[in-house]
């Protein structure tokens, strides 16, 4: 029955989305992909602030998502945490990063070297589109290839952070 | 076979092989069920594990919407050769991705999916979810390709086959193996048992191997068998303890027998005397004698009489007593055996005024075959006590058909048998009383002997009586004998034809004439006789054969008889007298051999040259020689030719030869000179192989021939010639001065037809028996032996006056008699009380005409004084008549043997003697 309810969930966000015109079919697309990274990458708990602590969603710079990426994830859970989206600009601190898990750095939000450098360590899974990306620290980037959307993982730095990316991911991942 | 009748071997085999073949297929089969369910559950197990993998491998790819991720997890999967298809629906159940490329598959699932198998049509197939972290993401579907269960079946089958075949081998090795321990011994005992039960050697024992039950079934086994080792041996003792006794009792039997016929001669002798004298005395000649002494004189005789017809039965009761009496079939025309009743006993019932009546019921056969003699000896027995024991009333015979037998019934109206009595009567030595024997005469072993008689022709007897209301004594006898009881006396007969029995005279005139034999079926030439033509008669029951040989008779340029049986060949001589006569052996009725014996018993047909063909093995006859040749059946058209070849030879053949082997001069003179004839050509040798040279090169028709020769003995010439291939000898007469013991005697009469002692006045007798063999009629008949006496009708005693007629007797009481009785006639009587008083006798006396000579006498016997009679000069040839009381047929033999003209049985009746006389003083 949950996964009924979650694929109806699921099939209702992509509904929403075709609504939401001023949503890119891009982001829409980012978005699902965003959601799935939180159900393929397993945190430690350390790195959550508590055990209630929900599992944060940072959207740094321009909001290309709308509201695609909030409704997508309402209602789910990641190992029985709530999850959360949190909108930075880019020129979000790194400090003000702390408690969060996931971050989405929208096309030049990730083309800030210092940033990222000094988020290694925060068990963040840091996630953009810029071309730089992962050349500037970034872990994952999606990036469109043949009309489809792809990501390339930099395997290296996920490795030195806490969490982990299951290896099915990483199967479908171009690797860095 | 049925199981409960196999072998035991086979039996425990085969439980063995049904127990094992039972727990093989129970095993086999939830082997293979088990296998079957395992293979399936494992099928389904490796299946959900692949799908798992597949389902575990695909969630990223089915997250993030990679159709070339899910198909790369599935075909890296989906590889394996037995998954036909594997294909993935997303969590809406859309069809995602599938593999192989090739495959018909749903678009789209039916709602909702949950984990689940099925197998249908050869094929597993399974759905399972996809999920992550507990998300629905989609569905695998896997079809799975179950044909490798069909071919593990396959070869589990195969497998349990095999187990089974090698099992069932193993099985039946080690059922062998245990029959060794087991099995064996049981056949082995059962082996021995079977062979005691077969064998009957109770020295065997069954062997024990094991000490099982087996072992003493064994040892139980082995004692029984000892103990009836250890009876059979007690009654094989008893058995020998029984045979001795036998013989002690056989050989105290045959003492009594030989007992009884010396005292029958013994008793003879005296009553001999007794009885002529008597009878003279009461003839009262002189009229010396009163009423009242002739009377006592006829008592005396008739007391002697009786005494004597005593004497003849116990001799007759001995004689069957000891199996010495034999009965001689032939035809018997039963009109003439009522005849000779009717005859003899219608003066007797006359004269105790009894009506004696005889009746022949109809259907009663012309003739019958049985013995003629006996048959008359039973009816007598049986008239003459009916006769005896009825003072008036009726006396009847009857004859008549019953049940395929013959019947004589005498049924008398005297003082009858009562019933305590009748089982008795037939025992000899009983009667009803003690005392009948005493008021009515007789010996009481009359119907002793009768039933006796009957039982020796195959019949039986009873007696129906009631006392004081007379007695019906019945006889049946069979109308026809089997061929076995017919052999002995037939041979018997063959062998000594040159013998008549004058015992057998009477007989003789009723053995029926085959008048009413119309059997003949072949045409012949009996109706167109003439005097210059040869006929041959052919007789031979089997008609086809018979006309083959008429055919080759005619070519012969022979007329032919032909007659189907001996009866008809006989009655075809009297009429025609057949140059040459081929003859069968087995004939219907009368034998051949029969028939054989008959026509050389008869000196107008004793020429004849006879010619068998027959299905018997010439050493399976009594017949050596004396016949033409002989052919054993079957034959060769050849063979028939040269049979007439050989008659015809034969008859144009003239002259024939006579082989004389001899090394003594004189005596070759003598025989060449007693012989001589025209028609005679006589060759002489004084050795063994001068007569193989001889008889090589021509055709001898007989041989006399001496045993000590100047080169060896005649015996060697016999050996000689027995080599050569295809040769019949001729018939030989041994003649021989060497005294010959019992068995030389029987040796040389395996070849020889006739063994004649020099020395003895036998010339005669050589002489006789030379014309036999050379089948020519006899010269001269004066030497022909009773016979001719007897078939004399009326005694010519005109010859008798003056004749001197010597009578040698140890007896002088026979002298007496037979002196008396002979001198009415005007003879001149010499007496002579021994052999040595013969002989001086002779030497001192005139010439005498004829001598009379008892055989049993004290010191010099009959035979020897015989012998030397002949020995003197001019006594070769006078009659000598033999008087013996042993009415044996060898006794009679010997006296011809010894040299005597001719025999005479004591007691002497004086009229028949008058016949003989009359004939040798002719």
């Amino acid at each position: 029955m949950k996964s009924l309810s979650l694929s109806l969930a699921f099939i209702c966000t992509l509904l929403v989305s075709s609504l939401f015109a001023q949503v890119s079919r891009e982001y829409q697309l980012k978005a699902a992909f965003v959601y799935n990274f939180t159900q393929f990458v397993s945190w430690p708990q350390e790195a959550y602030p508590s055990n209630q602590a929900p599992l944060k969603i940072a959207v740094i710079g321009e909001n290309s998502f709308g509201k695609v990426l909030e409704q997508l994830v309402s209602n789910e859970l990641k190992d029985g945490r709530k999850i959360e989206v949190v909108y930075f600009p880019a020129t979000v601190s790194a400090e003000s990063l702390k408690g969060v898990q996931l971050a989405y750095f929208v096309q030049s939000a990730g083309a800030n070297p210092s940033l990222l450098k000094k988020l290694s360590g925060y068990s963040l899974l840091m996630v953009g589109d810029d071309q730089k990306f992962l050349d500037n620290g970034g872990v994952i980037l999606l990036y469109p290839e043949a009309n489809k959307l792809k990501f390339k993982v930099n395997l290296d730095k996920a490795q030195s952070e806490s969490y982990k990316i299951s290896s099915k991911l990483l199967k479908m991942a171009t690797i860095y | 076979m049925q199981f409960d009748n196999l072998p035991i071997r086979k039996k425990v085999t085969r439980v063995i092989l049904l127990i094992s073949i039972t727990i093989l297929t129970i095993t086999c089969a939830v082997f293979f069920v088990n296998d079957y369910y395992a293979f399936r559950q494992n099928s389904v197990e490796k299946l959900e594990i692949v799908g798992k993998i597949i389902a575990t491998n695909s969630t990223a790819a089915l997250a993030f919407n990679s159709k070339e991720d899910a198909v790369d997890v599935i075909s890296a999967v989906g590889a394996e050769p037995n998954i036909v298809a594997v294909c993935m629906y997303d969590s809406e159940g859309q069809l995602f991705a599938y593999y192989p490329e090739n495959i018909e598959t749903k678009l789209k699932l039916d709602g909702a999916v949950t984990a689940k198998h099925s197998f249908s049509g050869g094929y597993l197939t399974m759905y399972l979810p996809v999920q992550e972290s507990g998300k629905n993401l989609g569905t695998v579907f896997l079809k799975y390709d179950m044909s490798g269960l069909i071919t593990r079946a396959m070869l589990y089958l195969l497998i349990i086959l095999i187990i089974m075949v090698v099992s069932m081998a193993l099985v039946w090795f080690f059922s062998r193996k245990l029959q060794g321990n087991v099995i064996l011994p049981i056949l082995n005992l059962a082996k021995t048992a079977n062979k005691i039960a077969v064998e009957a050697d109770y020295s065997v024992r069954a062997e024990k191997e094991y000490n099982d039950e087996v072992g003493s079934l064994t040892d139980s086994f082995n004692k029984m068998v000892s103990e009836i080792e250890e009876q059979s041996g007690r009654l094989s003792k008893y058995n020998l303890d029984l045979k001795e006794k036998a013989t002690q009792l056989e050989q105290a039997s045959k003492y009594k027998s030989e007992f009884l016929a010396n005292m029958s001669h013994e008793l003879r002798s005296p009553l001999n005397s007794l009885l002529i004298l008597s009878k003279d005395l009461a003839e009262n000649r002189e009229g010396n004698l009163n009423e009242e002494e002739v009377e006592s004189v006829n008592i005396i005789h008739d007391s002697g009489t009786d005494l004597l017809n005593l004497i003849n039965d116990i001799l007759d009761l001995s004689k069957i007593e000891a199996g010495k009496m034999e009965a001689h079939f032939e035809w018997v025309s039963v009109k003439k055996v009522l005849d000779v009743c009717r005859n003899t006993y219608t003066p007797l019932a006359e004269q105790k005024g009894i009506d004696f009546q005889i009746s022949a019921e109809e259907g009663v056969p012309e003739r019958i075959y049985s013995d003629a003699q006996r048959l008359g000896q039973i009816l007598k027995n049986l008239l003459s006590n009916a006769i005896k024991f009825t003072s008036n009333g009726s006396v009847q015979l009857k004859v008549g058909i019953d049940e395929g037998r013959i019947f004589f019934k005498v049924k008398d109206s005297g003082i009858g048998i009562p019933e305590d009595k009748q089982a008795l009567i037939f025992e000899a030595f009983k009667q009803a009383e003690g005392g009948t024997s005493r008021r009515y005469g007789g010996t009481g072993l009359g119907l002793s002997i009768a039933s006796q008689l009957v039982e020796l022709l195959g019949g039986k007897i009873r007696l129906n009586s009631e006392a004081g209301k007379g007695s019906t004594f019945s006889i049946w006898l069979p109308l026809e004998q089997s061929e076995m009881r017919d052999v002995s006396p037939i041979r018997d007969e063959a062998s000594n034809h040159s013998i008549p029995l004058v015992s057998t005279e009477e007989a003789e005139a009723i053995v029926a004439k085959p008048d009413d034999f119309e059997r003949n079926v072949v045409q012949d030439d009996r109706k167109d006789v003439s005097e210059n033509e040869r006929h041959v008669l052919i007789i031979e029951d089997d008609v086809p054969f018979a006309k083959i040989l008429q055919q080759e008779a005619q070519v012969f340029g022979f007329k032919t008889l032909v007659a189907t049986s001996a009866e008809e060949g006989l009655e075809l001589c009297d009429s025609i007298v057949p140059s040459a006569i081929i003859l069968d052996l087995k004939l219907p009725g009368m034998s051949g051999l029969t028939f054989l014996g008959i026509m050389k018993s008869k000196p107008e047909f004793r020429h004849i040259p006879v010619h068998i063909i027959s299905s018997l093995k010439k050493e399976d006859t009594p017949i050596k020689a004396g016949v033409l040749n002989y052919l054993s059946k079957p034959v060769s058209r050849d063979q028939v030719k040269f049979a007439f070849k050989l008659i015809q030879d034969f008859l144009s053949t003239e002259i024939r030869k006579l082989l004389v082997v001899e090394d003594e001069k004189n005596i070759r003179v003598a025989l060449t000179r007693l012989l001589a004839d025209d028609n005679l050509e006589i060759l002489e040798t004084t050795k063994v192989s001068g007569a193989v040279d001889i008889l090589q090169e021509n055709h001898i028709d007989c041989v006399i021939l001496d045993l000590k020769l100047e080169d060896g003995s005649g015996t060697q010439l016999i050996d000689r010639t027995s080599e050569w291939k295809d040769y019949i000898m001729p018939p030989v007469i041994v003649y021989t001065g060497m005294e010959l013991s019992k068995s030389e005697l029987g040796e040389i009469k395996k070849w020889a037809e006739t063994v004649v002692l020099k020395g003895k006045g036998n010339e005669d007798r050589l002489v006789r028996e030379t014309d036999q063999y050379l089948y020519k009629k006899l010269k001269s008949k004066k030497n022909e032996p009773t016979e001719i006496a007897s078939t004399e009708n009326g005694a010519d005693t005109t010859s008798f006056a003056g004749k001197r007629v010597l009578i040698v007797d140890d007896d002088m009481r026979n002298i007496f008699a037979l002196s008396k009785a002979l001198s009415t006639y005007k003879m001149e009587i010499l007496r002579a009380s021994s052999g040595a008083h013969c002989l001086s006798l002779l030497e001192s006396e005139d010439k005498i005409d004829l001598i009379l000579m008892d055989i049993m006498m004290p010191e010099m016997d009959g035979y020897e004084t015989i012998g030397r009679v002949r020995n003197i000069p001019d006594y070769e040839h006078v009659p000598i008549v033999a008087l013996t009381a042993k009415a044996m047929k060898e006794d009679r033999q010997k006296c011809i043997d010894a040299g005597a003209s001719d025999y005479f049985s004591k007691p002497v009746d004086v009229s028949k003697l008058v016949k003989l006389l009359a004939v040798w003083l002719k």
